[in-house]
């Protein structure tokens, strides 16, 4: 092969996917404050972002290249937030899609990141990836979910949010907030602690941005994460660890050790519970071989010989002169089915017997457990509308004449 | 019988949503030439692809043959009709039958009798007197236990396996039929199942050859045929359907359960999001006052989408069940009137990660005026003319009652193995 040949062939592995564009929507009063410091990373210039939320005060002093400010009120238009109500939160968002449509298309890449629990992202999350899907732009969901202390309420409707965008997202990666307990120490100021929790998702969302937005030269790509993460609910940890030449003789290794210290992936006790690993390498037109097999043997030697890695490598011009380490761990959910309706709202159980609850997972690093489990009463009905009067048809232990949202506890706005 | 001499076939669809009447008369390519059609809506005398009030559907369907025999021009004996109705529903099931046969000749060659004699003791099935055989089909042959083949004459082996697939119904409701059809003066009609029906005039033969799945999207049932070489894998019903949906949207948000079928079937969720529109005003009135109501459309969506999931969902387990899945290697045609709801076949493709089509009834000509929906809607009784037309084809003229459907299947056997391979072939 001539030089000129093979320059050919490399840049083939240099160009980007698509037309390389990626953009970072921050939904809710986190995402924002995520994309405010992805502002501030250099490595982060390439994105585009848009801030989207339901609090005008809070998009005022954003510095998203965009925003869109989703009223709850379809009528008055008032920007006041939506206090936490989900289906206020969900309103909002897809009262703007329309011009969530506009903003994504042309897109090569969606990252949509925010925090689970609260009203507008919790809220708005299905209706960008239903607009990602139409659109036909593949999407990463990067998501928060409530610390342990925060409400039982906050904490059931990230859970029963992640079920529903689970099936018709292409790749949802959650954070548990408590994996920052990880790395901060408990007199860490809680301001503190939430901004550095904002921090590092930063930096995660230019880490999974850089990792998505090149060729593979080996092995990982958005396939890679569709595979192992569409459909099936998991607790990921992600870190990210980024090393110039001017750090060093051996920048990769220092990559290395900077991404198994990142707080979101949650430290050794996270990687032994984890069920498998996707490890990036990514660097410029400069990486070379020897680099490229050394630390990626070295990586999947850090990782316990339990797990499933998926190990991979990418080059894109501009990480010339850096290299950034990424690793995705992930804790599979049990296979969840949906409960036969007699033995829903079961009796209240102790902590310890909860543990394989259906589609129930703790996060990959959990520094309180909870000694009681909140449980609901059976107070639920069922309204089968036309069906009602007619003989009940069982299927696999399901009645399927109950409508589905029912089954499942998924609300419904009705609109006003 | 038809003025011209050739056979005409009567077929009957009892549908949760409508009963339906065709007379068609099949040519030697395969086509079929719509003589006279039409369908009443079945009032809820069917539920789920499954009569519920005898009177009612004997009425109705006396209504509309009337109708159809009108359009005909002609009058003809009703006891000398050759009749073939659809059956559907949770009573249907099919099941495979294993026989085998040793081949005590010299020559160690593998005859039509061997074939004969493997696929009459894979009938054999112990199954409850409930239950009545309908159709049987050839699924594939192991030689010797073990090379699987789908054409075993004239190899060599020392044993012969046939596998067969064997639709059941529950013999109460087919009895029923038989009741109705004889009080309007039929002799008896011949039991066809949904899915096999629509796969005579939907898929293609590199689809029936490839691994293909076809799916009948029905208002109240949805059933399913995967085949492969020509052969029948699996069928099958999954107890929802349109009216699932419209049912689910009905409760969801309040709104009147004819409304959202209207809703569905004129596929207003697109329509309203490509004019820009994100919710619909709806015009409620009570107490004397008019409301407008405000929905999103995201909650329309959201509310078919986790139906539909959970219904493709379902089918998908029902295949990795039964450990067919890795035979669905071609697509999946989706037929009737659920194929027609805008979002079904993407929802489709992202459950079963395997392409997915709409597909109609081919090579369809003649009076399509009765035919006011859109033609997937049709797709199984136009299907079963062209069963029927293959299975007449083959034996135009053995016994009667029941026992024919299986006489069928023997004789199709006897005539060079060609039951559903010849049958299919369009």
């Amino acid at each position: 092969m001539t030089e000129q040949n093979a320059n050919t062939a490399a840049g083939l592995f240099r160009a980007p996917i698509g037309n390389g564009k990626a953009l970072v929507v921050g939904l809710g009063g986190c995402g924002i404050r995520i994309l405010e410091f992805l502002h501030g990373n250099p490595r982060a210039k390439w994105l585009v972002t848009l801030a989207v939320d339901t609090d005008g005060g809070v998009l005022a002093g954003t510095h998203a290249d965009a925003v869109i400010n989703a009223s709850a009120d379809w009528n008055s238009k008032s920007c006041a937030g939506c206090g936490g109500d989900i289906i206020r939160g969900e309103r909002a968002v897809s009262h703007e899609r329309s011009n969530l449509k506009e903003h994504i298309r042309g897109f090569s890449l969606l990252i949509v990141t925010g925090g689970l629990g609260g009203g507008t992202a919790t809220g708005g999350v299905r209706t960008l990836a239903s607009v990602a899907r139409e659109e036909g732009v593949p999407a990463v969901f990067l998501l928060t979910t409530p610390f342990s202390f925060e409400a039982h309420s906050r904490r059931k409707n990230a859970d029963d949010c992640l079920q529903e965008i689970l099936p018709i997202a292409d790749v949802v990666l959650t954070m548990p907030n408590d994996l920052l307990f990880s790395t901060l120490p408990p007199d860490t100021p809680a301001e503190n602690a939430f901004a550095a929790s904002a921090h590092e998702m930063a930096s995660t969302v230019a880490g999974i941005a850089s990792v998505l937005r090149c060729r593979d030269l080996v092995g990982t790509d958005f396939a890679t994460f569709m595979r192992a993460l569409h459909k099936r609910k998991a607790a990921c940890g992600i870190g990210v660890g980024f090393a110039e030449n001017s750090d060093g003789l051996d920048r990769c290794a220092l990559a290395l050790t900077r991404m198994l210290d990142s707080p979101f992936l949650g430290g050794s006790e996270a990687m032994k519970r984890a069920d498998a690993a996707i490890v990036t390498l990514t660097g410029g037109p400069d990486l070379e071989l020897g680099e490229l097999k050394r630390t990626l043997e070295l990586a999947a030697g850090a990782m316990p010989k339990s797990i499933e890695i998926l190990s991979g490598a990418n080059v894109c011009d501009e990480a010339a002169g850096s290299v950034q380490m990424t690793a995705v761990i992930f804790q599979y959910a049990p296979e969840s089915k949906p409960e036969p309706l007699s033995r829903r709202n079961p009796a209240p159980v102790p902590a310890a017997a909860s543990d394989d609850r259906d589609g129930e997972l703790q996060p990959p690093f959990s520094p309180a457990s909870n000694n009681v489990e909140e449980v609901e009463l059976g107070l639920q009905s069922y309204d089968k509308g036309v069906f009602e009067k007619l003989p009940a048809v069982r299927f696999r232990d399901e009645d399927l004449d109950v409508p589905t949202y029912q089954r499942r506890n998924i609300r419904i706005d009705k609109g006003s | 019988m038809a003025s011209s001499g050739q056979t005409i076939i009567t077929g009957i669809e009892f549908g949760t949503d409508k009963i339906c009447v065709i007379h068609a008369r099949p040519d030697q390519n395969g086509n079929i030439e719509v003589l006279s059609f039409a369908s009443l809506p079945s009032k809820n005398s069917v539920v789920k692809g499954a009569i519920v009030d005898q009177n009612a559907v004997l009425n109705i369907l006396k209504s509309v043959l009337d109708e159809s025999e009108k359009g005909l021009g002609w009058k003809f004996s009703r006891a000398e009709q050759q009749v073939y109705f659809l059956v559907n529903g949770m009573h249907v099931s099919s099941r495979f039958g294993e026989g085998t046969v040793l081949n005590y000749n010299d020559d160690k060659k593998i005859t039509a009798a061997h074939v004969l004699k493997a696929i009459e003791s894979a009938k054999n099935l112990a199954v409850s007197t409930d239950l009545v055989n309908i159709q049987v089909y050839d699924s594939s042959f192991l030689l010797d236990g073990a090379k699987r083949t789908f054409n075993p004459i004239g190899s060599l082996a020392e044993k012969l396996t046939a596998v067969i697939h064997i639709v059941f119904a529950d013999r109460k409701r087919i009895d029923m039929v038989q009741t109705i059809l004889r009080e309007l003066g039929f002799e008896s009609g011949y039991p066809i199942f949904v899915p096999l029906a629509d796969a005579y005039g939907v898929l293609t033969q590199d689809e029936r050859n490839q691994g293909t799945l076809l799916f009948d999207y029905g208002a109240g049932v949805c059933s399913y045929v995967l085949l492969y070489r020509e052969g029948v894998l699996m069928s099958g019903s999954i107890p929802t359907g349109v009216n699932n949906v419209a049912n689910d949207l009905s409760i969801a948000l309040e709104l009147p359960y004819d409304y959202c079928q209207k809703f569905l079937r004129e596929s207003r969720l697109k329509a309203l999001r490509d004019e820009g529109k994100n919710y619909v005003e709806y015009r409620a009135s009570g107490g004397g006052a008019e409301k407008i109501r405000r929905i999103p459309l995201d909650s329309f969506e959201k509310v078919m989408d986790l139906r539909q999931r959970e219904t493709f969902s379902l089918l998908r387990k029902e295949l990795e069940r039964a450990n067919m899945f890795s035979y669905l290697r071609n697509s999946i045609v989706m037929t009737g009137g659920g194929s027609l709801i805008n979002s079904a076949p993407s929802i489709m493709v992202n459950v079963m990660n395997v392409p997915v089509r709409c597909g109609e009834t081919m090579n369809v000509t003649g009076s399509l005026s009765g035919f006011r929906s859109p033609m997937p809607c049709y797709s199984a009784i136009l299907g079963l003319v062209k069963h029927a037309a293959a299975l007449e084809e083959v034996s135009p003229s053995s016994g009667n009652g029941l026992g024919r459907t299986v006489v069928h299947a023997t004789d199709q056997l006897l005539q060079g193995l060609k039951n559903l391979g010849k049958a299919l072939k369009i």
